[in-house]
């Protein structure tokens, strides 16, 4: 009898002490799993519908307008104001009080006086209030250079230029979209039972995704309004180039830490699905020509794809460089192709590069590993409580098992424990300090999870090991945070970002781009190690392409 | 004016009013949970929580000897702390599980109920909370309560904590001692006739049902 081969059929997830690094985390690459395109796919397969049944805007760019997308069970509106805000007002950052454009996601399909409440409190944004039958709030400010050159053009019967549309990649930016039951919206329990928004962040990504068409109907309402018979309508070629920017900054930081349930089953349906791919044995000529076509859509965007950052540049190096040598490479003529081409990645290729590969292999896969989308959101309430009769000997060694790499910093070093997070008081924004140089660590963020588990180990160490964990926690009611996140780690093994948070080299742009990635953000701009700039739906369809759309 | 809260702003305030108070992260948390729990019930644990972090010093330490717990510096208990600790003591002999627990002195009694319905759920135990002039029986899904005008009482002096297992069903079969089954053998047999003959004869074919 031959014993058979060991083959990649069991193919092992990438382990979490090699995923949840933040060098990693920081080079990820959208993929077919990320939040907008599983928005799209499920629009694309219900057959939604769209239409604008408002528009009600001036010559001067002011009004409103309602977009709505007709899905088999409900409908939802995307109501619109536009404003003319003169440029000293324009601010990206969460304490402007005004903006070019506001907007709320409509449960339904608003009456004209639900608009006149909505007029009322929209755009005042966070100083109004919104109601359960509202499911998002954002706004947008303009890309004031291309949106003025794309009117100008527009106006006169021109095109705007291809090059610049690329190089800023948005008419408007959003500068902040709320969901999840902020500031009077529905919460996040009244939908859940809803399957279009079972998924993360399907609320959001939809609210973006009108604004996008919202975008492109402002312009072009601008031009005809001051080009009358000879303005053009942006061409549609052009147009599909454009996405929805964004400006975030550190508050989508400390989301992946105070939702960690949610960061492992995101990541382990990306893992999942990888794992799945490699475990082919073989291509067909479908799925290679789909790899070869990813390929190139990568190559191309991250020819477009610039940064003004010294490390993203460097990064945007590496990654063409990769994605030159993958396409060198091809895909192996041998069985398990895709393992083959993944193990040589491995040896050869940047992380970066890596990351890139991950995302090319997902995309031709689609039925293969699109279901691993409806395991992406998560029972957070089911994972909260503790076993408190677990006994300390467990805990020590789940400690160990996936807090190795907290446990062996030294944090009385003043690099290991350089910063800490904090809210600020004059803006209500996350920041971070300096802790030996500021004040206030005092009323620091736990999101120091190393150095917390550090802790939690030492004064474990004190206990006989058939002390259940009840007991250490009355002794020690500071060590709960940690301890339920120890325990959690047990059943969700990618819930916890295996590094010093608050040492002197982190990178917080590293979890944005993570949590961006999932979004489905290209062109991730980092402007500082803290703050960045991405764009939303670019190359994707708009609500009137859909239909026509090759399968998503 | 009175705001109206969504659950993830009431999920919010009270994580960080607690945390502000002095609470732990990890306890924060938990007072967080609770309010929210009741804000889903309609009733404004936001309120009761609120009362309970302005008092000084907020003793967030309880102790427990022979299944009374109390607060570990005297003073009041802390009804975050007490939640959280029945929650982790349920299934241990401390807890309400093995013997009825005594709480003493408990501030905002009603947000320990988000605790022991939690437990419940997650043992599929009946967990009953007691205090003077409101019982609260939490089941695993619900809650039925009587003596609705002094759940929402800001302190109760004793809480009497009792949590009972509910008994599986037995998959359609009963296991019997043989005594019990002779004893009622005898009963059943007084419901038979003994035979006649002129019985036997109208009771069916005398010769075989082979045709």
């Amino acid at each position: 009898m031959t014993k058979p081969a060991p083959h990649p059929g069991q193919t092992a997830l990438r382990p979490p002490e090699q995923v949840m690094r933040l060098a990693r985390m920081g080079s990820a690459h959208p993929t077919r799993l990320s939040f907008l395109r599983a928005l799209l796919r499920r629009m694309q397969t219900q057959h939604w519908t769209f239409d604008r049944p408002v528009w009600d805007v001036d010559k001067s760019g002011t009004g409103r307008a309602v977009y709505r997308a007709i899905g088999p069970t409900h409908t939802y509106s995307l109501v619109a104001f536009a404003h003319d805000l003169p440029d000293h007002l324009r601010s990206d950052r969460v304490i402007a009080t005004a903006w070019d454009a506001t907007f709320a996601l409509y449960d339904g399909t608003p009456t004209p006086a639900d608009l006149d409440r909505l007029q009322a409190n929209v755009p005042l944004q966070e100083a109004g209030r919104i109601t359960t039958t509202e499911l998002t709030l954002a706004r947008a400010n303009r890309s004031v250079r291309l949106f003025a050159h794309v009117v100008d053009r527009l106006a006169t019967g021109q095109q705007p230029d291809a090059a610049e549309l690329d190089a800023a990649g948005y008419l408007m930016r959003t500068t902040a979209v709320y969901g999840s039951g902020k500031f009077g919206a529905a919460d996040r329990d009244r939908l859940a039972h809803r399957p279009e928004f079972r998924g993360p962040f399907q609320v959001e990504m939809l609210t973006v995704w009108l604004i996008r068409s919202f975008t492109v109907d402002l312009v072009n309402h601008l031009a005809a309004a001051r080009g009358g018979p000879s303005a053009v309508p942006l061409d549609q070629d052009l147009r599909r180039r454009l996405g929805v920017g964004n400006s975030t900054g550190l508050g989508m930081a400390p989301f992946l830490i105070k939702h960690p349930t949610l960061l492992n089953n995101w990541m382990m349906a990306r893992e999942q699905a990888l794992a799945r791919v490699r475990a082919l044995p073989q291509s067909t000529p479908a799925t290679a020509a789909g790899f070869h076509t990813a390929l190139q859509d990568a190559i191309l965007n991250a020819a477009t794809w610039t940064s003004d950052h010294p490390i993203q540049i460097a990064k945007l190096a590496d990654l063409r460089a990769d994605l030159a040598r993958i396409a060198a490479q091809g895909v192996p003529d041998e069985p398990y192709p895709w393992n083959s081409l993944w193990l040589w990645a491995e040896t050869t290729l940047t992380v970066e590069g890596q990351e890139a590969l991950l995302a090319a292999l997902l995309e031709p896969h689609g039925p293969l590993i699109d279901g691993l989308t409806d395991c992406m959101d998560a029972d957070e309430a089911r994972a909260f409580p503790l076993d408190g009769a677990a006994p300390v000997a467990r805990l020590r060694t789940d400690l160990a098992r996936h807090y190795g790499w907290a446990t062996e910093v030294d944090y009385a070093l003043p690099e290991n424990s350089a910063r800490f997070w904090y809210v600020s008081e004059e803006k209500l924004e996350p920041r971070l300090g300096e802790r030996h140089l500021e004040p206030g660590a005092g009323r620091e963020l736990p999101i120091d999870t190393g150095r917390m588990a550090a802790a939690l180990a030492t004064d474990l160490a004190a206990w006989p090991p058939d002390t259940p964990l009840a007991h250490v926690l009355l002794a020690h009611p500071e060590h709960r945070f940690i301890a339920r996140r120890v325990q959690q780690a047990t059943r969700y093994p990618y819930a916890e970002i295996q590094d010093n948070l608050i040492a002197a080299g982190t990178l917080p742009i590293d979890m944005l781009r993570c949590k961006l990635a999932f979004f489905g953000a290209s062109h991730f701009d980092p402007r500082s190690d803290r703050w960045v700039r991405i764009a939303l739906f670019q190359g994707q369809p708009y609500p009137q392409d859909l239909a026509a759309e090759a399968p998503l | 004016m009175t705001t109206t809260l969504t659950l993830s702003e009431v999920e919010a305030t009270a994580l960080k009013a607690a945390r502000g108070a002095g609470m732990t992260w990890g306890m924060a948390e938990e007072a967080a949970f609770a309010a929210r729990w009741l804000a889903d019930l309609g009733l404004d644990g936001l309120t009761l929580l609120a009362h309970h972090l302005t008092r000084t010093p907020l003793e967030t330490r309880p102790t427990h000897e022979n299944h009374r717990w109390r607060a570990a510096t005297g003073g009041h208990l802390c009804p975050i702390a007490a939640g959280t600790a029945l929650s982790d003591h349920f299934h241990l002999p401390e807890g309400p599980l093995a013997h009825p627990v005594d709480l003493l002195d408990l501030t905002a009694p009603a947000l320990i109920l988000p605790f022991l319905a939690a437990a419940a759920a997650r043992s599929g135990t009946v967990v009953i909370a007691h205090w003077h002039g409101c019982t609260a029986i939490l089941t695993p899904g619900t809650m039925a309560l009587s003596g609705r005008d002094h759940l929402l009482t800001n302190h109760a002096t004793l809480v009497t904590v009792t949590a009972a297992l509910t008994i599986p069903k037995a998959q359609g079969r009963s296991a019997l001692p043989p005594m019990t089954e002779q004893l009622l053998q005898t009963m059943v047999n007084r419901t038979y006739v003994p035979a006649s003959d002129q019985s036997r004869r109208g009771a069916g074919s005398s010769g075989t049902d082979n045709s």
